[in-house]
This record gives structure tokens, C-alpha cells and sequence, in this order.
């Protein structure tokens, strides 16, 4: 009897997991074939140091477990402060990021109540429909640059503004400072906003601009939850100039670490090279020739 | 291209060479290939537990390997210098060894480099040298000079081959594979042996025999200027640049004969390679000998006499039996007088005793790398306040000597199957009739009355 009972559970049990196995493989291919993808829009806001505003927005999608940016997308852009209103639309490019520039005097955080911005995509055949929203207020960012007792001191100030009048103190909010280099932002110093205002100090030995010694500061609060990031640029000529030395002090001119080789020393290495490299080239030249003389003489 | 009958009988002979592998080779290579992976073994421990098991350490950091670099930089010299110039100059017997010299020269060359790079401790920062490399710095310019050096010897080794690969592409029957056939094919890149092509290839040719001479005395002279430039005693000398081009070519002519003596006995090349390869080449490196005894001798001397402090300290450890001394007479008495007093004398003047003393010639200038290297290392010019011996004497570990046993492991295989791919001698070259220089009618110049 026992058996049989258990026999039969078996069975059952059995049926079941392969109809449940079936539906969902069935399920699943039915998703993978017919299902829309769905679509996720990250937006970021950045107050320029020339006041312009830039939202740039990132679309991804998860394509089989992996996360994908999503190319030549159609993005609209829309003021929802008061009423919904179509600011612009633009389409992402082959990293999925579209940056919509908005003008200096585009009014942000009107009386005092944060703008709110969103970026809509409709959806395609292939992906679901997504929008994002963020609501910004208007900072305004000064850096005053400062000698203090030999040291190089950037004082900075931040405050809301409402109307274009500036208002509360931003506080409890991280300031950093980078000196734009070739290819990135180099980090030469950071601080913390108190009542609106941080001292921030940095090194006086940054090599500057090779004649002029310009330094290129950017003073930055970055991603902040209600604000986003806001920039101020400012150049100075902060930069140390390059060490020089006495025209006949050969040590140190050709010294290792001297950043510039004598010249008649790259003069000379140039026309060695080059005079042993034209011969390289010539013989390839030649190489070449013959490769062309024993075609001609096959056909 | 048609191949005529002369050729034909020629490759005859040499196509077993690269037809067979007999028994003796294969277990030649087998020996070869068991040190050369022994090499890489300690290549393997010296990368995973660092430079603390070789020997060197603050003081002498510099040890077998950048002695084997110099030594595998100069016997390069074989090939660049000798058959450039005898090519430059149509010497009719330079036919049967200008290939040995070839291979000399673009082996020992990919070689030299390569102990360089072990002796570097962060190999994954090789990349720094070439992106933040200084002009102002020896190093920088023997690492360009080496580079060139590498492509021209590459260069000249192909043109010296093309014709050789046509040959071989064109003669059916050869017991080869596809694969080889096919190689055989894309490197003789189309050469016909026409009017036309034959002219193009004798003037690159030309231009490569010329060229490749100023290039190589450029790089060993600025690979002497590394340690003659460095204010180190034993090092800081004027004579430093063409000392060691006198070496390089003194123990690139003592390779060639070592590596002309083994192929004659090897493949039975008494036909091709004689008595007067050996006389002239001796000849040669006993011109070499008495140079690089002068050198040595002036070197040494000025040293000696004016016995600034540091200088001697490092002489009389050369001179003494009990720290370098019996090398450094190895290496200056040995090295230098065997081989004048052997190949000077007419009577000892043997095939077998020139090979022989350049044998010993070529161990005592691997001798004199060595002595160049350690012993100047050892004497710092501001010794530290702790000098444990184990920091400042230098003593080779297994790694070292294994890596330098895998180097001339693999300067043998290489050649070996260099040798193996196209003859030893080159088939188009002896085939031909004998060069003939121009003949210019010399005209009278002072008129009868």
C-alpha cells in the first residue's frame, strides 16, 4: 500500500516538474523572442564655470545579463518645473551619452524651488519606453585665489541662488580643486563647504604653462544630491617656471634627470638615424623592385 | 628561373645538409633544447622570487649577464665587419664562409639583447625606457644603436639569401615540406635572376656591405662609451670605444673560425672551406691579437704609472693570484700571446691549432668582459659603512650560470637550424664564375721627346 502511494507521488511529482519545466522554457523563449528589453536612463547635471548648464544623459539596457550602452537613441528633454515643456531632443552617440547644453541664462531653481528636468525616451521595437527626472538647484561657485603667508590659499564660496540673487550657504557639502593637465583633471586640492565657505590650500611647485607659468584651476562640487556638479574655472599664473640653467653649465644640462637633451646631441642622433634609416628605406625600395621585376617577368 | 647545370651540381651536394636530420643532430638538439629549458627554468625563479637569487646586489650590479651581452655584442661583429668589407672589396674567397659570417652576426645580435633584459629587475617596466627614455643618457643610445644594428644585420643576412631562396623555391625533387616550400617561395619574393633584378639586388647589396660597417663600429663604440663615460676606476677612458671594436672584431674573427672549423668537419666541407680560409683569417686574428695587446698594454700602463687611488685598488686586484689574478693573466697573457705565437710560427699554422687557439682567444675575451665588469664594481668610490662581504664581492649563483649556458645553447641551435633552412654555403655564390674587378687601360703619362 505504502509503496503504491509512494509510487504514485512520484509519478505526480514527476508530470508536474515537466509541465513546469516546459511552461518555462516556452516562457522564455517567448520573452527572449517577443519581450522588450528594458531601458535605464542615468542623467547628470553640470553647471559650467561660464554658467551654461550641461545635462548629459547615459541609456543602457541589460542584453543577456550584461549591461550595454545604447547607441542612436532618441532623447527628448523637458522642463517640469511648472508645466511640461520641451526644452530640446537630441540622440545618444555610439557611448550611448547625449549632453544637452542649456544657455547661461537659462533660469534654474526659480523662487527659491528646484527645477525639475526630465529626459524621455518613447521605447523602440526592441526597447521599453524609460524616463528619468532630476530636480536641481542653482549654486552659485566663487573661487577667490589668495597668497597667505607664502601659501598658496584658495578661498571659495558657495551659495543658492533664488532669482539670480544669491541665498543660503551651501554646507555639509565636499570641494575639490584640479589643475587641468593635457588629458585630465590633476587633484591639487579638496575641503568641506561650512556656512558656504572652505580655505583650501595647495602646493606652490605645479610645473605651469612652458612661457607664460598659467595654471588652468578648476574648483568643483561634484554630484551633489541636490545641486548636481557645479565647476568654477579660473586661470593664474600660479605655475612654477621650469628650472633654467646657466647656458654653459653642462652637468646639469646633461644631467639625467634635465627634462631637455642638449640640442646638438638630438641633432646629432637625428641625422645618424635618419642617415641609416634612408638606406633601410632605400633597400626596402629596392626589395620591392624586384618583387615587381619577377611579376612582370611570370605574367 | 632556370637553374644552370653548375648550380645544380652544387646544391647537389649541399641538399642533404638540409634534407636529413641524421642521428647526431637530433640528439645534438635534444642536449641544446635540455639546457636551453634548464635557462628558462631559472629564467622562471629569478622572475618569481627576484634579482636576491642571483648574485648581484648593491655594489656589483652588473654581473655574467652584461659580461655575456658585450661578449655576444662583439662576436657579431664576424659577420658585419668581415663580409661587409670583403664583399666591398669582390674578395673571391669570402664565397664558402660569408653565410657563417652572416649568421654570426644576426644570432649573436638577438642573443646579446636579450641578457640586457635580465638583468633588469621590474621587466614589466621595460616599457619606461622607451616612454620615458633620456636622450641624454649612454644607455638610451646603445638601445637605438642596438635596435638599428638588429634591423641591418637582418637586412643584409636576406639580400646575402634571395638568390639562394630562389634556387632552392626552383629545384623540384628537394625532400622538403610544404610549409618550407611555401617559406622558400614568399622569401625569394618573386626573384627571376634577371638582368634587371640581378642589378637591384647587387646594389642593395652594395649599400648594405658599406653601410652596416659604420654601423657596427657605432655600436660598439657606444657600448664601450656606457662604462667610458661612467667616472668608475677602470672604466673612465678615452681608449674605451675603439678597445672594444678591437675586441669585437678579434672575437667575432675567433667564432667565425670555430664555427668554419666545426662545418668543415660537420658536413665535410674541405672542398669549399681550405687551408687558406684558415691561414687568411688566422692572419687576421693575429693582427687582432697584437692590436688588442697594445691596447691593453696602454691601457693598463697609464693606470699602473699613474696609480691615482682608485685605479690601483682595482689593479691590484687584477694583479693579484689570490682575487682575479689568474684570470687576468689568462685572459692578457694566454688570450693575446697563443694566438700570435701559433698562428706567427708557419710550422704550427694547422687547421686544427688556428681553431684551437681561437677557442681559447674567444674564452679569454668572455674572460675580459667579465674583468671589465666585476672588479670595478667592487671598488665603489664611496664604499658604504657596512661592507659584508657578501654585498660587495660578487660570486655568480646557478640562475646566472644557467642563463648564460642557455645563451650559448641557444647560439648553437640557432645555427643549427639556420643551416638546416638554406645551405651553409652560399649555392649561388660559388657557383659563379670568378669575379672579375674592371680592367682599366693604363695610359702612358710622360711623353717621349
Amino acid at each position: 500500500m505504502n509503496k503504491k502511494i509512494q509510487h504514485t507521488i512520484i509519478k505526480k511529482l514527476g508530470r508536474s516538474l515537466l509541465i513546469i519545466l516546459c511552461v518555462a522554457l516556452i516562457a522564455g523563449n517567448v520573452s527572449a523572442a517577443g519581450k522588450k528589453l528594458k531601458t535605464r536612463i542615468k542623467v547628470e547635471y553640470v553647471k559650467k564655470g561660464d554658467n551654461t548648464k550641461q545635462i548629459k544623459a547615459t541609456v543602457s539596457s541589460k542584453v543577456k545579463r550584461k549591461r550595454v550602452t545604447l547607441k542612436g537613441v532618441a532623447l527628448s528633454l523637458f522642463d517640469e518645473t511648472d508645466s511640461t515643456r520641451l526644452i530640446s531632443t537630441a540622440t545618444t552617440d555610439k557611448k550611448g551619452i547625449t549632453v544637452f547644453t542649456l544657455p547661461a541664462d537659462y533660469p534654474v531653481g526659480k523662487d527659491g524651488a528646484p527645477s525639475v528636468f526630465a529626459v524621455r525616451f518613447d521605447g523602440s521595437e526592441k526597447y521599453k519606453p524609460a524616463s528619468k527626472k532630476i530636480e536641481i538647484k542653482d549654486v552659485k561657485l566663487t573661487a577667490d585665489f589668495k597668497i597667505v603667508d607664502s601659501v598658496y590659499t584658495i578661498e571659495v564660496a558657495a551659495n543658492e541662488m533664488v532669482n539670480g540673487i544669491p541665498d543660503a550657504p551651501v554646507s555639509d557639502v565636499d570641494v575639490y580643486v584640479y589643475v587641468k593637465r593635457l588629458f585630465s583633471l590633476l587633484k591639487v586640492g579638496e575641503g568641506y563647504l561650512e556656512d558656504g565657505k572652505a580655505t583650501i590650500e595647495i602646493p606652490n611647485d605645479i610645473p605651469g604653462e612652458y612661457k607664460t607659468h598659467n595654471l588652468e584651476f578648476v574648483t568643483m562640487i561634484p554630484e551633489a544630491d541636490d545641486y548636481g556638479t557645479v565647476e568654477n574655472n579660473k586661470t593664474i599664473k600660479w605655475g612654477a617656471p621650469a628650472p633654467k640653467y646657466p647656458k654653459y653649465d653642462n652637468v646639469n644640462q646633461r644631467a639625467l634627470w634635465e627634462p631637455r637633451a642638449p640640442l646638438w646631441m638630438v641633432i646629432t642622433l637625428g641625422i645618424l638615424l635618419l642617415g641609416v634609416f634612408y638606406h633601410y628605406f632605400l633597400i626596402a625600395c629596392k626589395l620591392y623592385k624586384i618583387k615587381q621585376l619577377g611579376k612582370n617577368e611570370r605574367a | 628561373m632556370e637553374i644552370d647545370n653548375k648550380t645544380k651540381e652544387v646544391l647537389k651536394e649541399f641538399s642533404p645538409q638540409i634534407e636529413n636530420f641524421n642521428r647526431r643532430f637530433k640528439i645534438l638538439s635534444a642536449i641544446l633544447i635540455a639546457i636551453m629549458l634548464f635557462a628558462l627554468y631559472a629564467f622562471y625563479r629569478q622572475e618569481k622570487e627576484g634579482h636576491i637569487i642571483t648574485g648581484m646586489r648593491d655594489n656589483v650590479v652588473w654581473g655574467l649577464y652584461i659580461a655575456n651581452f658585450v661578449f655576444f655584442i662583439g662576436i657579431s661583429y664576424a659577420g658585419a665587419l668581415i663580409s661587409g668589407i670583403l664583399h666591398l672589396l669582390k674578395v673571391e674567397w669570402r664565397k664558402p664562409i660569408i653565410r657563417i659570417a652572416e649568421f654570426i652576426t644576426v644570432i649573436a645580435t638577438i642573443i646579446g639583447p636579450l641578457y640586457i633584459l635580465l638583468c633588469m629587475g621590474r621587466l614589466d617596466r621595460l616599457f619606461n625606457l622607451v616612454l620615458y627614455g633620456r636622450i641624454q643618457s649612454p644607455i638610451i643610445w646603445d638601445v637605438i644603436a642596438i635596435t638599428t644594428y638588429i634591423i641591418g644585420s637582418f637586412l643584409f643576412l636576406y639580400l646575402a639569401m634571395i638568390r639562394d631562396l630562389a634556387i632552392l623555391r626552383d629545384t623540384p625533387g628537394l625532400k622538403i615540406g610544404k610549409f618550407r616550400r611555401w617559406s622558400y617561395k614568399f622569401l625569394a619574393i618573386g626573384y627571376q635572376g634577371t638582368k634587371e633584378q640581378d642589378k637591384q639586388l647587387e646594389e642593395s647589396i652594395t649599400i648594405m656591405s658599406a653601410i652596416i660597417i659604420p654601423i657596427a663600429v657605432i655600436v660598439h663604440s657606444v657600448l664601450a662609451w656606457i662604462f667610458g663615460m661612467t667616472l668608475r676606476p677602470g672604466w673612465h677612458s678615452t681608449i674605451f670605444a675603439p678597445y672594444f671594436v678591437i675586441a669585437a672584431i678579434f672575437s667575432g674573427t675567433g667564432v667565425l673560425i670555430m664555427a668554419m672549423w666545426f662545418y668543415r668537419k660537420m658536413f665535410h666541407l674541405e672542398k669549399y672551406i681550405t687551408k687558406k680560409h684558415f691561414d687568411y683569417l688566422g692572419m687576421l686574428l693575429l693582427i687582432m691579437a697584437a692590436i688588442y695587446g697594445y691596447f691593453t698594454f696602454s691601457e693598463y700602463l697609464t693606470d699602473w704609472y699613474t696609480s691615482e687611488t682608485w685605479n690601483a685598488r682595482v689593479l691590484k686586484k687584477m694583479f693579484d693570484l689570490h682575487q682575479y689574478g689568474w684570470w687576468f693573466y689568462f685572459s692578457v697573457l694566454v688570450g693575446n700571446l697563443l694566438p700570435i705565437i701559433v698562428i706567427g710560427i708557419k710550422k704550427l699554422r694547422t687547421i686544427n691549432n688556428v681553431a684551437l687557439v681561437s677557442a681559447i682567444a674567444v674564452l679569454a675575451l668572455w674572460v675580459k668582459r667579465y674583468l671589465i665588469i666585476v672588479p670595478t664594481l667592487e671598488t665603489p668610490l664611496l664604499p658604504a659603512q657596512d661592507t659584508r662581504m657578501e654585498w660587495v664581492h660578487y660570486s655568480p649563483t646557478w640562475v646566472e650560470w644557467a642563463l648564460t649556458m642557455g645563451g650559448v645553447a641557444f647560439f648553437i641551435f640557432a645555427f643549427m637550424m639556420l643551416s638546416k633552412y638554406v645551405p651553409i654555403v652560399p649555392v649561388s655564390l660559388v657557383s659563379k664564375p670568378v669575379e672579375k674587378t674592371e680592367e682599366v687601360e693604363v695610359k702612358p703619362t710622360v711623353e717621349t721627346v
